[in-house]
């Protein structure tokens, strides 16, 4: 009987197995993506933090 | 990305670099899962260059077409663009074999999965390790080509302590001979 877990680790190798399977053009532009997603988020800088207390 | 391919080509077609092949997480991507990557790491021989590599005129060029020095390279249409000279015989062979590529009708080229998986044997750093480990599940290494390579260039025995580590010493099964 598969766990939760066991699902969980199997949609995650369904996933890498399809994500493995697009053509170097398509797995460029999820590449392109992922920057992109990680460019819109940012760390608090120094000086929005350096002013606040501290616990 | 056909941006960045377009400005390398123009560099190319000007002398600015010689042959151009693209290595790193972008050409591994051609074969296995893709990973995020800022760069696109772009081996290539820069003519005029001995032992000093002279990387000003190419970098004036780009200047002047728009596009700075960012981190270890140049942010070229939204790729940070990174130009190694092959830094030893194995790179200098991977280039020579790169494989023509087109990316949404722009030509260029790619390092081949052989010639990827002996610079990352050499590089040695666990990504490259894992991404290695990727390149053999998905059977995409042609095993006497591999081979071959992994002899001329004294890799044997880094390939032998790889996969005493990463499959426990038993020879991983090549799909193709």
């Amino acid at each position: 009987m598969p766990t939760p877990f066991d699902e969980h680790l199997a949609l995650k190798q369904a996933a890498r197995k399809q994500r493995a399977s697009l053509t170097w053009e398509e797995k460029v532009r999820l590449i392109e993506r992922m920057k992109e997603q990680l460019s819109s988020w940012k760390r608090p800088s120094k000086s929005s933090t350096a002013s606040k207390p501290r616990a | 990305m056909e941006k960045t391919l377009e400005v390398l080509n123009r560099l190319e077609a000007a002398g600015l670099i010689g042959r151009y092949a693209i290595g790193g997480a972008v050409a591994a991507a051609c074969y296995v899962e893709p990973t995020v990557t800022y760069d696109l790491d772009v081996f290539t021989v820069i003519p005029g260059s001995s032992l000093l590599i002279d990387l000003a005129p190419i970098y004036a060029q780009l200047k002047a077409w728009g596009y700075m020095e960012q981190g270890a390279g140049v942010e070229i249409e939204g790729w940070e663009v990174q130009l190694l000279p092959p830094p030893g015989p194995l790179e200098e062979a991977a280039l020579e074999a790169a494989e023509n590529r087109t990316f949404h009708n722009i030509p260029t080229r790619i390092i081949s999965a052989g010639f990827l998986c002996a610079i990352m044997l050499k590089t040695g750093r666990p990504k490259d390790l894992i991404r290695l480990s990727q390149f053999v599940e998905v059977g995409v290494l042609s095993k006497g080509a591999f081979m071959n390579i992994l002899d001329r260039f004294s890799l044997r025995e880094k390939w032998n302590q790889f996969v005493l580590r990463h499959f426990e010493g038993n020879d991983p099964a090549f799909p193709n001979p």
